[in-house]
């Protein structure tokens, strides 16, 4: 039976599409395509760690505060996902109460940049300013933020170094302050979800309009029409 | 010339810094040329305002630049002006090293002139009176206690020509300067040499050269301080609006005689500032200049050319100068001796330094002037020499002994047969193997010179050779390719990591909303305290080894 199977296999194979076939003459895939291939594969000779000075360290430590400071500030153009279907957005998770929401009080972009035409293209400024919305709420300024940010970073250097002579353990978790956090955690700003359905609507709108006066089929049925009309004398 | 991995590597640095959105208007734009707003909008697939949102992050951060286009018109039309919009990737690949700069201007000019610059590297453009409301905000007083000392900083800042007003919005070009380069004519032999793509990369380069000269302010205007810092005997009143030239001379007048009060308000309220890169690769380059040649020389060399550089620096128009001002030996005497390294050096040993650092074989220092009595410093000379070394370096560390053996063979004789290679290398065995590793990572090149028309091997010329342009070429794009892959591997490992790292998040968010009784709701266990230990240590090597690389990429691509 296995034998017959095989040939029938070989058979197939001269042909101009060839299927690989187990005996039941299912098809058999390439084992290889199964999984990816692996992201970081070992390599065999790895050169030395690099040491880490002192001057290395205050490199480190200033680009993690700028990374953040960006994170943070209205440069960071982001969509927020929004949990707006159904029950789900009702519904009061206790594990939301302890969640960081770090980008949901970002300041609008227009309350930070000079919207003047001696310092962006005349063509970017249309929106933003008559919005309304870029309005920054009164007794605030973009710059609070910041330095909140960089405060509570500063704090936290400072609780971690008090807690180092304590404990061991919580020196470890103060490591991890000064890392580097990962963008995507607590995106969902109430503030922020009403600005991403009007910017939707705003597209709806725009769409339309680059659409609308584009009356191809119009011209088309005319020149047609003359055609028709040319042979008949 | 950003390679292509340059060009991954920037669209990475965009995206961990302004998000997915910002990304994928820099692809656009990086990847086709100078595009304008539809074009952008087509490509990138983003809603209008988003895209519009993106383009002005990236210009306030002087990633982008606009300029106008103006197009003849067709038949009875009118000529019409469109705004492009060009991608500035050495500026954005500087986003890089924004904490190298941050650690010189402190060195340099103290805590409060970093923390100064470093508002404007977070903001990209800020007016003074914005610098002052955030340092204001930032120490948590008013405004009026930190404005002298602000004002003072800056004046140092712009005084060092560390910070430079901006450039203009949308400055205009001529049709023929814009999209249709006129092909220039090179020779054929050097044309064929360079290869296609570099040649391609060139051209495009220029055009963002010119579009950028079309929009900086001149020289004075460039670092002239506000009105109200420049006291009143300020030749001229700003008025940026308006076009002096264009005026009557009545009017101009007039404008003479606006209310110094309000025109000083416009100033520091209307004209943006921002980071000059120039000047901080200036001063990077000059540190390299100075570690070369303490390894190649000695220590005394080394105090020598940073005193020579710190004389001349103030009169380098570009970032890559290749000679600087020549420096008569009085003045050279001088410069050293007001160092606090080289005040005992007598005049005999500072002669025989300078003549050391002129000599033939090395040739660091350059006569100059009548008679040779002057000096100027060939720096061009001395980043070549340490591009050469890094290579070799590479070579070395990649290849192994032999082949850099046969590498720098090469570099010093030019064309050579591979029988020749294998006599004069001490490698006769096997360097066959050896020049075709070496050619398939492109660091040779193989010319077959046919003695038949039949093109018959073993009747041809092989001749070896290195390319080192192409060489420099080929190890900037390593470069870039090993930079990407660290970032990649940097925001892999945080992935990996999400779940411990949330919870870190928490403990900080409970810490922060009080010390009292939440404090014990979350707590990590033994395993994701080392979990937590791990990363951290992961990413501080991983960050440390981009910033090593960088200093690299420096070398090979700014300097």
């Amino acid at each position: 039976m296995a034998a017959r199977g095989r040939g029938r296999g070989r058979g197939r194979g001269g042909g101009a599409q060839f299927l690989a076939r187990d005996d039941d003459g299912n098809l058999i895939f390439n084992k290889k395509q199964e999984g990816p291939t692996p992201l970081f594969p070992k390599v065999e000779r790895l050169p030395d760690l690099p040491t880490v000075t002192k001057r290395d360290e205050m490199l480190v430590f200033r680009r993690h505060h700028l990374q953040k400071a960006w994170e943070c500030s209205p440069y960071y153009i982001e969509k927020i996902k929004t949990k707006t279907e159904g029950i789900v957005a009702e519904i009061d998770r206790y594990s939301d109460r302890y969640r960081t929401n770090r980008r949901a009080n970002r300041v609008p972009l227009n309350s930070v940049l000079k919207l003047t035409g001696a310092s962006f293209p005349v063509e970017l400024l249309g929106q933003g300013r008559g919005r309304g919305k870029g309005v920054l709420p009164p007794g605030s300024t973009p710059w609070v933020l910041q330095t909140s940010l960089a405060k509570t970073d500063l704090h936290r250097l400072d609780q971690l170094a008090s807690l180092e002579q304590r404990r061991l353990k919580d020196e470890e978790k103060g490591d991890k302050d000064g890392e580097e956090k990962k963008p995507g955690e607590g995106d969902d700003g109430d503030g922020e979800n009403e600005e991403i359905e009007d910017e939707e609507d705003e597209i709806a709108d725009d769409d339309y309009a680059q659409t609308f006066g584009f009356d191809d089929d119009e011209e088309y049925d005319v020149d047609d029409g003359g055609d028709d009309e040319g042979p008949v004398y | 010339m950003a390679t292509a991995y340059g060009r991954r590597l920037c669209c990475d640095l965009i995206q961990t810094h302004f998000g997915e959105f910002v990304q994928k208007v820099v692809k656009c734009l990086v990847y086709r040329g100078p595009l304008a707003l539809a074009d952008i909008a087509r490509f990138s697939e983003l809603n209008p305002s988003t895209l519009k949102s993106s383009l002005l992050v990236l210009v306030q951060h002087s990633c982008v630049q606009a300029y106008k286009v103006e197009h003849e018109g067709v038949g009875s039309a009118p000529p019409r002006v469109s705004t492009s919009y060009v991608p500035l990737c050495d500026n954005i690949l500087h986003r890089m090293r924004f904490p190298k700069f941050l650690l010189a201007v402190r060195e340099d000019l103290g805590e409060e002139a970093e923390s100064l610059v470093e508002g404007l590297l977070e903001h990209g453009r800020l007016t003074l009176e914005q610098i002052t409301q955030r340092t204001a905000a930032k120490a948590g007083k008013t405004e009026a206690e930190v404005v002298k000392g602000v004002k003072e900083t800056f004046a140092k800042l712009v005084a060092a020509r560390f910070i430079e007003r901006c450039p203009a919005a949308e400055p205009s070009l001529q049709p023929k300067d814009s999209n249709v380069e006129p092909p220039k004519k090179v020779p054929r032999g050097a044309a064929k040499a360079r290869g296609p793509i570099l040649s391609a990369q060139d051209t495009v380069s220029e055009v963002v050269q010119r579009i950028l000269k079309a929009a900086a302010p001149d020289e004075t205007d460039r670092f002239r301080l506000p009105i109200s810092m420049a006291g009143m005997s300020a030749p001229i009143v700003d008025n940026e609006t308006t076009d002096p030239s264009s005026l009557p001379q009545k009017r101009k007048f007039e404008a003479l005689k606006m209310d110094s009060k309000t025109a000083a308000a416009v100033d520091e309220k209307e004209v943006l500032w921002r980071v000059n890169f120039e000047q901080f690769l200036r001063k990077l380059r000059h540190q390299t200049c100075v570690d070369m040649v303490r390894t190649r020389l000695d220590a005394g060399a080394a105090i020598i050319l940073s005193a020579m550089l710190q004389a001349t620096g103030n009169q380098e128009t570009s970032a890559r100068q290749h000679h600087s001002v020549p420096l008569s030996m009085d003045a050279i005497t001088q410069a050293v001796r007001s160092t606090p390294d080289g005040q005992h050096m007598t005049l005999e040993r500072i002669r025989g330094l300078v003549a050391q650092l002129a000599s033939d074989g090395v040739g660091f220092l350059a006569k100059a002037g009548e008679g040779g009595n002057s000096y100027a410093i060939n720096m061009h000379n001395i980043i070549e020499a340490r591009q050469r070394n890094e290579v070799e370096g590479i070579v070395l560390q990649r290849f192994g002994r032999e082949c850099c053996r046969i590498y720098r063979l090469l570099a010093i004789k030019g064309q050579l047969e591979q029988k020749q290679i294998g006599e004069r290398a001490m490698a006769p065995k096997n360097v066959k193997e050896l020049l075709y590793r070496l050619l398939k990572e492109q660091y040779v090149q193989v010319q077959e010179i046919a003695k038949t028309s039949e093109h018959i091997a073993s009747k041809s010329i092989y001749l070896w050779k290195v390319n080192y342009r192409a060489v420099l070429y080929r190890v900037l794009d390593d470069l870039y390719h090993a930079a990407t892959n660290l970032c990649l591997r940097h925001a892999h490992e945080i992935q990996k990591e999400q779940e411990v790292l949330g919870l870190v998040d928490q403990l900080d968010a409970t810490r922060d909303a009080g010390d009292g009784a939440q404090v014990s709701h979350v707590t990590l266990t033994s395993a994701q305290q080392d979990q937590v230990k791990r990363i951290s240590r992961i990413t501080k090597i991983l960050d440390a080894s981009l910033l090593k690389l960088d200093d690299a990429i420096l070398l090979f691509h700014d300097f």
